[in-house]
């Protein structure tokens, strides 16, 4: 059980990261996609600020409730670079972007 | 930009450069001090990576102590660990100047080790410059200086939010810097506040001792011995056989907790009043208080002990336990690691993107080429000057007089070298340069490992060779990708323009 928890935690900070960017505006605009409607971008945002907060829990059950937090803070670190290096490593738009 | 704007920004600007050339190679060396013991490991290949017993291995060295110092007032043994895997002894008649030996875990036998700083240099490299109280009070400045650019760029980026996971190395070069000096510091944000922070605070008494020196007449210790209780007595001068140790460790264990205990302090041994204090380790614990139990030497009776500390101890010791690491284990230390060495990233994109605005509107002259060549040499020199402290503790003859000098010596060597190899080549053509061969350097450390090596391959050693050879990878990368050739004018050229002008 406790082997899962470190892989869960990161499962959900990288799904909770990529939501979050798939709701922001700005990364539509840089890929020069269309943009979804307001209303969808809100439930993505919704639903990456709901799974970072989820991954609090194995990063706690894991770690204990004084160091936990602290590993769960380095996650969003690692998720933050892990979805930004994501989007550069799919390459420059089709045109413009930048 | 409104007034404060400006000034934020200049304050981000300037400050973030001027103490960004010494910030750069502190977190470098913070980074590398979280792995402190696997780097002491490498340091000395004489030492082994043996499968040992903590029980067998307390009784090995109470054996080499009965051998070699049977009249010593004070012993001192360290355990090994899955990190430190070798066994500490130490002897003498004063707790803090002993001499000490290590030993082989498994077999007792005395490892013949060379003289070397280990991976301390680099610890003390981060927190004092290998300066003492000088290099302490520079890095707490750098320490505000640090806080002060981390909030002033908070507020100079004011897309930040809008940006957040905007990186485009296919856009211009300033642009592309630009994303990289964001999103490494919106990324490591929250860890960069903490460590710089809890940096600051552990600092905070060297800077600013007044009061200790007014409330305990100006001894630094005093505050200390007030926290953590001492529990001593007399040798009483009649001889009472000491209770082997590894029972000792066992009673120890049975308060403290099972596999905790990471040092035994031996106080007059076999000794009527002997005592035998155990010290927890702090691994499993935010707060670095190492819990403590004294007991009799001669008949195991617990004569003291401290598993309680004062709210204040816990709340301080958590700042320095956030800052030092020995918590969380393994993948807590690679985010500290990874988290540095971003950090440094971060502070190297700045440093980088406000010398290639500068020179575009002022050109290369004297006081620009002077700034660039510090940048280089703070960031590539930086990391050259590690690796340079790396290849001289394997190099070095091990028998050679002075050789921690010698290798501190290879470390200041290759930082001047750099500085002035930096002077003599345009900007981007020294970054490059410089750049590759630390890459090249990293890469062929675990060669050198091999090559160098008197202990077969284990895996502290193993995975200081990856880290280096992957860090070697992404510096190429870096040294090919972001400085092409063939796009500045040589110094020289530039320099001889400006004195045309």
């Amino acid at each position: 059980m406790n082997a899962l928890l470190l892989p869960l935690a990161v499962i959900l900070i990288v799904g909770g990261m990529a939501c979050l960017a798939a709701g922001m505006t700005r990364t539509h605009a840089l890929r020069g996609r269309p943009l979804p409607p307001a209303g969808t971008l809100a439930r993505r945002r919704l639903a990456g600020g709901l799974l970072l907060v989820a991954a609090l829990l194995p990063c706690v059950l894991e770690q204990g409730a004084s160091i936990g937090p602290v590993l769960w803070t380095g996650l969003l670190t690692a998720g933050v670079l892990a979805v930004a290096g994501g989007l550069a490593a799919m390459g420059r738009p089709a045109r413009g972007g930048d | 930009m409104n007034p404060l704007g400006k000034a934020l920004l200049g304050l981000h600007a300037w400050g973030g450069l001027l103490f960004g050339w010494l910030l750069v190679p502190v977190f470098l060396a913070g980074s590398l001090a979280v792995f402190e013991p696997e780097i002491d490991h490498w340091l000395q290949p004489e030492r082994s990576a043996p499968a040992f017993s903590r029980a067998a291995a307390v009784a090995l060295a109470e054996a080499h102590l009965r051998r070699t110092a049977p009249e010593a007032a004070v012993w001192r043994i360290r355990l090994p660990t899955p990190r430190e895997p070798t066994l500490g002894v130490a002897w003498g008649s004063d707790p803090r100047q002993l001499h000490e030996a290590t030993l082989d875990a498994a077999s007792g036998r005395p490892l013949r080790e060379r003289a070397t700083h280990g991976g301390h240099f680099f610890t003390e490299f981060h927190a004092e410059l290998l300066a003492g109280s000088v290099g302490k009070w520079i890095v707490g400045a750098a320490g505000i200086v640090m806080l002060a650019a981390l909030v002033s760029g908070v507020f100079v980026h004011h897309r930040l939010l809008r940006d957040f996971f905007v990186f485009r190395p296919w856009a211009n070069r300033r642009r592309a810097w630009l994303d990289a000096h964001n999103l490494a510091g919106v990324a490591t944000l929250p860890f960069l506040l903490m460590i710089s922070w809890t940096g600051v605070v552990i600092l905070a008494e060297t800077f600013m001792p007044a009061a200790t020196v007014m409330l305990y007449d100006g001894k630094p210790r005093a505050n200390r011995a007030e926290v953590v209780k001492s529990f001593v007595r007399k040798p009483a001068g009649e001889r009472a056989a000491m209770l082997p140790l590894d029972v000792h460790l066992a009673a120890a264990e049975a308060i403290l907790g099972a596999g905790t205990v990471s040092n035994l302090l031996v106080r007059h041994p076999d000794d009527r009043n002997g005592l035998v204090q155990a010290l927890r380790h702090v691994d499993d614990r935010l707060s670095a208080v190492a819990d403590h139990v004294t007991l009799d030497a001669a008949t195991g009776e617990i004569f003291g002990r401290q598993t309680e500390w004062n709210p204040m101890a816990y709340a301080y010791r958590a700042q320095v336990g956030l800052h030092v690491v020995h918590y969380g284990g393994p993948a807590l230390r690679w985010l500290y690691f990874a988290s540095g060495l971003l950090g440094a990233a971060m502070m190297a994109a700045g440093i980088v993107l406000f010398n290639r605005k500068r020179r575009q509107r002022v050109g290369a002259t004297r006081g620009q080429r002077w700034l660039d060549a510090a940048g280089v040499a703070a960031v590539a020199g930086g990391a050259l000057a590690c690796l340079a402290f790396l290849y001289a503790g394997r190099l070095l003859p091990a028998a050679l007089d002075a050789r921690p000098g010698w290798a501190l010596a290879a470390f200041l060597g290759a930082w001047g070298v750099s500085g002035l190899h930096a002077l003599r080549r345009a900007a981007d053509d020294a970054w490059r340069r410089q750049l590759l061969l630390a890459a090249v350097l990293a890469l062929l450390l675990p060669l050198l490992d091999l090559a160098t090596a008197r202990q077969p391959l284990d895996a502290l050693r193993l995975g200081v060779d990856l880290t280096a050879a992957a860090l070697g990878l992404l510096l190429a990368g870096v040294a090919r990708r972001c400085f092409a050739a063939g796009d500045e004018l040589p110094a020289t050229v530039a320099l001889s323009a400006e004195g045309a002008r």
